[in-house]
């Protein structure tokens, strides 16, 4: 563990030498250096900019998440339970999935407009299936395993999919929700992109192009390590919650 | 009433896979007959891949039969009963529950009150020995005490009929004496009938009174022994007994002649 540490700590600061070699090099409107990047992050987060920006991109990524969660978890179930509804919709489903999904926002401008409703319908494009496919999944995997106990124990179909399936899915639930977040984020940045201008999206689109690069690299940081909490947090979470999976 | 417990008549299985042209047709079970008498104790053994799994589960009535018939009682069942219970190899227990709480699960279907559940469900757990455990969970427990959990929430539901897929075939040698001795404990206290899968012909014969070995594709019963040994059985004079060394080799003789059988011990 230290060691994979001492190894990380290295690279990085291999990285930033490199970083600042390359950029004494260059104009500063090309690669500033880590020394104006952090100051650029400072100033940024001193006039509140970087804090609003994320808090309204936090919301819209709540409201899109919690969304995506009730539907991508109830589908998910409904669809890996019944086989029939599987049969009938998944392709639908599964030709969705694998469509660009950038390719969409226009038709999301055109029936939702360009603020904030339209945002969270992108950011859900992104998140809701894999909530929904990892779930899904998860309920079919589950179903030789446990469900044969409880038919071998004449439990009800309904008490079944309450007292086995539910819990038994709890890990893939929580991995949905991990990468849904994930791609929620890559969901935001691209709504301040192509959507209204705000959040952190439209923080990034309008420092790129008023070539106001570190503070555009201060932003893109600021990105980075929020994938990185997400991702870590919630692993932490699916540990805590399902301490009997111990290799994932 | 019958003086049989179980009378499996005529028994096929197969397995329809694949759809149209890919359709492939596995006959697991062929015309299979044996009647188990109650409170008896009986081994089905054969090598891997010969039914045994496929006729537990008709018998449970997890999977329909495609010929023949089952009679429990005298009556042919329909599917899963509240009279038969399995116990599986791999112990299928839930792990987000504790041993009690998994103890627990299949009364919860026929018990409302959740203290008699629990009730019930200790004195199950006290009798393989868990006692100091029932706050566990299964991920804390050594396989050998996992499968007692699973013997556990079996009897919990007091079946009249035991069925047991190689229940001790994931345990290391010592761990699965032990549970043998205790299974056989369980079984003279409690008098189920017992019907126990194994591919270990020592362990069906100092277990049961009756064996039933297989021969593979279709599978179906080439022949049946009767165990000369009464019991409380002791693991060492059983085998120290000639007539262990007689029995052990004419199962033996048999399972090498069939040619599909894949054994080695
Ligand atoms: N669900 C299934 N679908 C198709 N074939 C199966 C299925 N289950 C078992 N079989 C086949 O039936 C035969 C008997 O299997 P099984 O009853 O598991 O044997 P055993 O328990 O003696 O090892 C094997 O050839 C196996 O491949
Ligand atoms: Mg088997």
């Amino acid at each position: 563990m230290v060691r994979d540490w001492l190894v990380r700590i290295a690279t990085f600061c291999a990285l930033l030498l490199v970083w600042q070699l390359v950029a004494q090099q260059m104009s500063a409107a090309i690669l500033p250096t880590p020394q104006r990047t952090v100051n650029a992050l400072i100033a940024l987060i001193e006039r509140g900019e970087l804090q609003t920006a994320w808090g309204q991109s936090a919301v819209q990524v709540a409201v899109a998440m919690v969304l995506s969660a009730l539907l991508g978890v109830g589908l998910g179930v409904l669809f890996g339970w019944y086989r029939k509804l599987d049969q009938l919709f998944s392709p639908l489903f599964g030709s969705l999935f694998l469509m660009p999904r950038v390719a969409l926002i226009p038709l999301i401008a055109l029936w939702f407009g360009l603020q904030d409703v339209a945002k969270v319908m992108l950011i859900m494009a992104f998140s809701f299936f894999e909530i929904f496919f990892t779930v899904r999944n998860g309920v079919k995997s589950v179903e030789s395993e446990y469900v044969d106990v409880a038919r071998a124990y004449c439990v009800p179909q309904g008490r079944t999919l309450r007292t086995v399936v539910m819990p038994a899915i709890r890990p893939y639930i929580i991995t949905g929700l991990r990468l849904g977040l994930v791609y929620a984020l890559v969901g935001v940045v691209l709504a301040g992109f192509f959507l209204e201008a705000n959040g952190i999206g439209g923080m990034i689109y309008d420092l790129g192009s008023n070539f106001r690069t570190a503070e555009l690299m201060a932003a893109l940081f600021s990105v980075m390590v929020v994938g990185l909490a997400v991702n870590l947090g919630l692993r932490q979470l699916e540990t805590r919650l399902t301490p009997w999976q111990v290799s994932r | 009433m019958s003086t049989s417990k179980i009378e499996i008549d005529g028994v096929g299985k197969s397995y329809v896979s694949g759809k149209r042209r890919d359709r492939k047709v596995v006959n697991a079970l062929q015309g299979v007959n044996l009647t188990i008498a109650p409170g008896g104790f009986v081994s089905l053994l054969g090598p891997s891949g010969c039914g045994k799994t496929t006729l537990l589960k008709c018998l449970d009535g997890l999977i329909p039969i495609t010929d023949g018939e089952i009679r429990v009682g005298g009556k042919a069942i329909k599917g899963p009963g509240r009279d038969r219970a399995f116990v599986f190899q791999d112990f299928r227990l839930f792990p987000w529950r504790s041993v009690l709480g998994n103890v627990c699960f299949p009364l919860e279907t026929t018990v409302s009150s959740r203290a008699e559940r629990e009730t019930t469900a200790r004195k199950y757990i006290e009798m393989v020995g868990l006692s100091a455990f029932e706050k566990h969970h299964p991920h804390e427990l050594s396989g050998g005490m996992q499968q007692r959990v699973g013997i556990a929430r079996a009897l919990a539901v007091n079946p009249d009929i035991l069925l047991m897929d190689e229940p001790f075939g994931a345990l290391d040698a010592q761990t699965r004496e032990l549970m043998q001795v205790e299974l056989l404990r369980i079984w003279e206290l409690t008098g189920k009938t017992v019907v126990f899968v194994t591919h270990s012909v020592d362990e069906a014969i100092f277990l049961s009174q009756r064996i039933a070995v297989f021969s593979a594709r279709p599978g179906r019963i080439s022949a049946e022994f009767d165990v000369p040994f009464g019991y409380p059985r002791n693991e060492h004079t059983v085998r120290g007994d000639g007539r262990f060394v007689e029995l052990r080799h004419e199962i033996w003789g048999l399972l090498k002649g069939d040619q599909n059988s894949s054994f080695s011990e």
